[in-house]
């Protein structure tokens, strides 16, 4: 049951359907934001439900929230920090690459530092973890990278 | 309409349901762009080794050569970018043969060949406060010339009568401001050899002294390595001394003046510059880089050098007494005896 935008107020509303079938509002100055929206609204036109086929439920109103609150213009350090806080490595990944597909290029950046953030000083095993790779290196080629990161080592474990 | 809507979409960086996301099934170069190149360099050491296909992406020498220059800014001069592009490892290499200060190693000069001296140094120093980098840059140095061979090895970075001014604030409570400089100065001097195409920190990277000279009153910081010499000989240890010298006035800045290199051999005497650079390019070469063990253990290492001075020198003042007080019983006794043959 597809709901219709309201035109009738000057705030305009977009209608934006999840993967998962969920819809949620967004403001048409928010939903400029975010390119991939845009050039949708553009060829489908405003007054229908846009359809996002790779952003779901569960990401898509924290990204709203990031974008209203671009929209008037608070969006301050301490606002960032609060916005990632809470949310652990998964989900992070999950929403940067929603803000990839949905070309919304603000929140890109600020997820990209956030996850560079996140891997600085990790162990080479917490990396492969986070990018969900193999380790395809033999066991020669292992132990010639190990002395050529030598400098890198801390000293912790978790350098082996 | 349906077209469209799939045309746009597929023009999109496909990405898999969020449930199973991998990043890398994003197109490399957001990866690169993105991610990578806001990496430091130990994450992007970590990074490179996870898998083949990171380790290809974090191989191009721009992501280095970004990090090195947020390390080191002095990096950034296009000199220096030119030369160490040249490396084989491009900037990565300054990681490894810089990163850590050249570790104190035990003698080996006689295990290995003389080295001949290059016919530059370049040198990049960058001076770090709180954690911000204050002062930055380059000397190169001419090491064949006839004057510099025969006199002390020094390297002076700054230009004759400049001044520099640094965000440090003078302040007239000594201790409290002399411990306060220790706790947050850094700085590092990375010798690059262009044509071994190696380098190396020379510098303890935090002071081992910081003191008020007795009559300028300019403050006086240094940071010392103590490297291996030749054997048997007064330079059998060697102290590679950064000295870097600051006037001010009290609730002022404080201006650098001077930030020169010199290198001191176990009798408190100055080595030469044909030595010193031969000193330097057995270091370079066959030294071990490595992280410093505990903190205060280069400034323990400075002051053990400092005793071991003072104890030759008066080992040597004692001989030299002792010397003395033989020779005069000898010639006491010459002269006795000549008194006895004249028959006095």
């Amino acid at each position: 049951m597809a709901q219709e935008a309201s035109s009738s107020t000057s705030s305009k509303t977009i209608s934006l359907k999840t993967g998962d079938g969920e819809i949620f509002e967004i403001e048409a100055s928010a939903a400029k934001q975010m390119k991939t929206v845009q050039r949708l609204i553009d060829d489908l036109g405003d007054d229908i439900t846009i359809p996002l086929h790779n952003v779901f439920s569960k990401e898509l109103p924290k990204i709203i929230e990031y974008y209203k609150k671009d929209i008037t213009g608070e969006i301050t350090k301490d606002f960032e920090a609060e916005f990632v806080k809470d949310l652990n490595d998964d989900e992070v990944k999950v929403l940067f690459l929603a803000a990839n597909y949905l070309d919304a290029n603000k929140l890109f950046e600020f997820l990209s530092q956030n996850i560079a953030d996140r891997l600085e000083s990790k162990s080479v095993e917490y990396v492969r973890k986070y990018f969900g790779v193999e380790n395809d290196f033999t066991p020669e080629e292992e132990s010639k990278l190990r002395e050529e990161r030598a400098w890198s080592f801390r000293g912790i474990k978790e350098d082996e | 309409m349906v077209m469209a809507i799939a045309s746009i979409e597929s023009t999109m960086a496909s990405s898999s349901s969020s449930s199973s996301s991998s990043i890398l099934t994003m197109h490399h170069d957001i990866i690169h762009t993105h991610i990578l190149t806001r990496l430091d360099a130990t994450t992007l050491a970590s990074t490179a080794a996870t898998c083949s296909h990171l380790r290809h992406l974090c191989h191009d020498n721009h992501l280095w050569q970004k990090t090195a220059a947020t390390t080191w800014p002095s990096l950034l001069y296009p000199t220096i970018c030119h030369v160490i592009s040249t490396f084989p490892n491009g900037h990565r290499s300054i990681f490894s043969d810089a990163f850590h200060t050249l570790h104190q190693y035990s003698s080996y000069s006689n295990d290995h060949r003389p080295l001949p001296p290059p016919p530059e140094l370049i040198s990049a120093v960058d001076i770090h406060y709180k954690g911000k980098p204050v002062f930055s840059r380059i000397r190169q140095t001419k090491t064949e010339k006839n004057m510099f061979l025969s006199s002390p090895l020094w390297i002076e970075i700054m230009e004759p009568n400049e001044l520099v001014p640094m965000p440090v604030k003078f302040v007239r409570k000594e201790e409290e401001w002399i411990k306060h400089l220790e706790d947050n100065l850094y700085l590092s001097w990375i010798l690059i050899d262009p044509t071994r195409k190696r380098s190396m920190n020379v510098s303890s990277q935090k002071p081992v002294s910081v003191r008020r000279h007795w009559l300028t009153r300019d403050v006086e910081i240094l940071f010392s390595v103590i490297m291996a010499g030749e054997t048997r000989r007064a330079t059998e240890m060697v102290q590679c001394m950064v000295k870097v010298t600051c006037c001010g006035k009290v609730g002022g800045e404080l201006h650098v003046r001077e930030v020169n290199l010199v290198m001191e051999d176990m009798d408190g005497g100055k080595v030469s510059g044909k030595e010193g650079v031969g000193i330097l390019m057995k270091a370079m070469e066959f030294g071990e880089r490595k992280k410093v063990g505990g903190e205060g253990e280069m400034k323990m290492r400075f002051e053990r050098f400092l005793n071991l001075v003072r104890e030759r020198r008066e080992m040597k003042f004692r001989r030299k007494k002792q010397w003395d007080g033989f020779s005069m019983v000898v010639a006491f006794v010459v002269c006795v005896w000549f008194c006895y043959l004249a028959g006095f």
